[in-house]
């Protein structure tokens, strides 16, 4: 650990990991889209894709892993790292920025367009005569047919819940590590990472009911794609981050990391306090305001 | 008007998350600013849910009603 580290920078060498990551997401994509298009292959190469990513992330976390408590990492590789963060964070805040963008844009401008709003009063009037518009909308075409939109009491509150305890349970188990308190810090991020995935299994219940009760589908014009785009990435980020915090708790329970220096829990909790704050804001905006 | 208060909320809770982001960069692990922040953080979302959940009760505050005519 800190006491073992050199002075020199650490740079890891020929490491084959990045090209097998690509050759696993390239098979996936692949595979997922083909699966859409109802290609007979496409399942299998989505699930080929799959296994060699699990490959991939079992192997590159484990030489990271094993680099980091070698000793090979000093405080400059661990600057690096949280740069490296901060970018990454950067990224999925202007993909989150650009999807809730979105919905902003359609519904107080491109809607309101349509219902004649503003100087637009002949686009409603040649193209949408009988079209008001509101919010929530299918457009003024009715795509995907009737639908019933998405309260916010039941399963959208109940999930909100669960990510807001699952944000208490981190705190307490940030505390603890800071503390050097390991059993309260190990039952605390395992019970995190329970609550994020099921979390992920209720939005799949959500996404059932929305298909077979509600007739809310992607096809229900701008309000249900959006709603599938915005709450399907956020999902996806979800699934992301209790992986991370699945591997740090292993890491935890052997005994990884101290109370100054646990760069990856950080990283892993802030992640899920990020992704935390972006459901509240889909919650607030995409069922209430 | 209440909606002020909630959008006042999230803003302070995205306040407090940045900052601890800049925490968690700038003290590498050597200071405790990073789990405040992040405990200020959950503090205020938990406040912001309890409160939606008072005003809906209170009726200041509907969700988006059902669909209008097409």
């Amino acid at each position: 650990m800190l006491a073992k580290q050199g002075t020199a920078y650490y740079v890891p060498h020929g490491s084959h990991w990045p090209i097998v990551g690509s050759v696993g997401l390239f098979s996936l994509m692949i595979g997922a889209s083909s699966w859409l298009n109802e290609a007979a292959f496409g399942k299998y190469l989505f699930l080929v894709g799959v296994a060699i990513l699990v490959t991939m992330m079992a192997g590159w976390f484990g030489n990271v892993i094993a680099e980091s408590e070698g000793g090979a990492y000093n405080l400059k590789v661990d600057k690096s790292f949280r740069m490296g963060m901060s970018w990454f964070i950067f990224s999925e805040v202007m993909f989150f920025a650009a999807f809730f963008g979105a919905l902003f844009y359609a519904r107080s401008l491109s809607v309101p367009w349509l219902g004649g709003e503003g100087n637009n009063f002949f686009t409603n009037l040649m193209n949408w005569e009988s079209f008001q518009a509101a919010w929530p909308t299918n457009g003024p075409a009715n795509v995907g047919g009737d639908y019933e939109i998405m309260g916010p009491w039941g399963l959208p509150a109940i999930n909100t819940l669960i990510l807001l305890t699952s944000g208490a349970t981190i705190t307490v188990a940030h505390h603890a590590i800071k503390e050097g308190n390991r059993r309260l810090l190990n039952i605390f991020l395992f019970l995190t990472f329970a609550l994020g995935f099921l979390f992920v299994g209720l939005q799949g219940y959500e996404y059932y009911h929305a298909y077979h009760d509600l007739n809310l589908t992607m096809g229900s014009g701008i309000y249900g794609s959006t709603f599938f785009m915005l709450t399907g990435f956020h999902g996806m980020h979800v699934t992301v981050g209790a992986i991370m915090l699945t591997v740090i708790w292993f890491r935890t329970m052997k005994g990884h990391f101290l109370p100054e220096h646990h760069f990856g829990f950080e990283a892993a909790a802030w992640y899920w306090h990020f992704v935390d704050v972006v459901w509240l804001g889909l919650f607030i905006f995409v069922y209430w305001l | 008007m209440f909606k002020l208060v909630v959008l006042a909320l999230l803003a302070a809770i995205i306040i407090s998350l940045g900052s601890g982001l800049v925490y968690l960069y700038k003290d590498q692990g050597q200071s405790r600013r990073l789990v405040k922040a992040l405990t200020l953080r959950i503090g205020f979302s938990l406040a912001l849910f309890l409160l939606l959940f008072l005003a809906w009760a209170l009726g200041w505050i509907q969700p988006h009603g059902v669909l209008p005519p097409g």
